[in-house]
């Protein structure tokens, strides 16, 4: 197992497939950014006068932090807010699901639709331990090192 | 140097965030008005309505939603709204809400000119005659489909409003007060 998850073809597959997510995600959001407003004010979680403003920057740090991990620069701080965004989604459908509110979550807009649920807390589980995994395995890029 | 880094990456996102909206032809306000506000507040618990009373709900689609009397009067006091009328002229020379627009449903096109009154971000409250009044639903549809975002339909229509004794307009409202 420890083999697999060190393996580097296995860790560049999971870089890119977690980079892939993240830049979608918030291209998704920024180019419809009335759809996310409806879905975050669904969560009912933030005031409202602060909506706009969490849609306006929340999918911009998800495509840059995104990209900048996709390319193996600065991973080890993209990676950790990349962690720190998914715990933040996490808290926000298990609060959603145990007020037993039922909507789609907005994570990819309407051109996904997801289910709040254990099914999205437990995908993001898993691209939690997929980052940490890159981030205990893979050396930080030259970029950073120079 | 690693907090740093963590840091500078928000601050670029943040800014980047905020350029693009300023530029953006899809942008949106940096802080919600009243209105954006309430409408999110009542498409959400019209959405949370049992089947039975659920008029209309297409999950992939714009759709309008239901808003009872004190909703309507909450967002007519607050001047958020434009009222429509889709009975005739007659009708609605006779009594309507007072500031709303007439358009008979009969006669509804794409083209009208009243309807240029309207922006599709624009909260809208159409009503009818009561409950059991068709237009006021087919005209909430047409304007689904014309893209209009915030369509309300208030359902107990005018009878309602005038037993409530909201303001009206009308020539038998100036009758009644000669």
């Amino acid at each position: 197992m420890k083999k697999v998850l060190s393996n580097k073809y296995f860790l560049l597959g999971t870089r890119v497939l977690i980079g892939l997510v993240f830049i979608i995600s918030g291209i998704i959001k920024i180019s419809n950014p009335h759809d996310f407003v409806d879905a975050v004010t669904n969560f009912k979680m933030l005031p409202p006068e602060t909506v706009n403003l969490f849609v306006i920057i929340i999918p911009w740090i998800e495509f840059s932090s995104g990209l900048l991990f996709l390319f193996n620069i600065y991973s080890k701080e993209t990676g950790t807010i990349l962690i720190g965004l998914l715990i933040m989604f996490s808290i926000a459908v298990a609060v959603a699901f145990l007020r037993s509110i039922t909507f789609t979550c907005g994570c990819f807009g309407d051109i996904f639709p997801q289910e709040i649920g254990l099914l999205k807390i437990v995908e993001n589980l898993i691209l939690i331990g997929l980052i940490a995994n890159i981030l205990i395995n893979t050396p930080q890029n030259t970029l950073e090192n120079k | 140097m690693f907090y740093l880094r963590i840091l500078i990456i928000i601050l670029v996102s943040v800014a980047m965030g905020i350029i693009y909206n300023l530029i953006s032809l899809n942008s949106i306000p940096f802080f919600p008005d009243e209105s954006a506000q309430l409408a999110n507040e009542i498409k959400h618990k019209a959405e949370n309505l049992p089947d039975s009373v659920r008029w209309k709900y297409d999950p992939t689609a714009l759709k309008w939603y239901p808003i009872r009397a004190d909703q309507a009067y909450f967002v007519f006091d607050k001047k958020m709204a434009k009222f429509i009328d889709p009975r005739d002229e007659w009708d609605f020379k006779e009594i309507h809400i007072k500031g709303a627009i007439n358009i008979p449903a009969y006669k509804f096109s794409r083209s009208m000119a009243d309807l240029k009154k309207l922006n599709k971000d624009d909260m809208i409250v159409v009503y009818c005659e009561d409950e059991y009044c068709d237009n006021g639903k087919s005209i909430c549809d047409s304007l689904i489909d014309l893209m209009y975002k915030n369509v309300f339909l208030y359902k107990g229509g005018i009878d309602e409003w005038q037993f409530a004794q909201y303001p009206l307009e009308g020539t038998k409202v100036k009758r009644d007060a000669e």
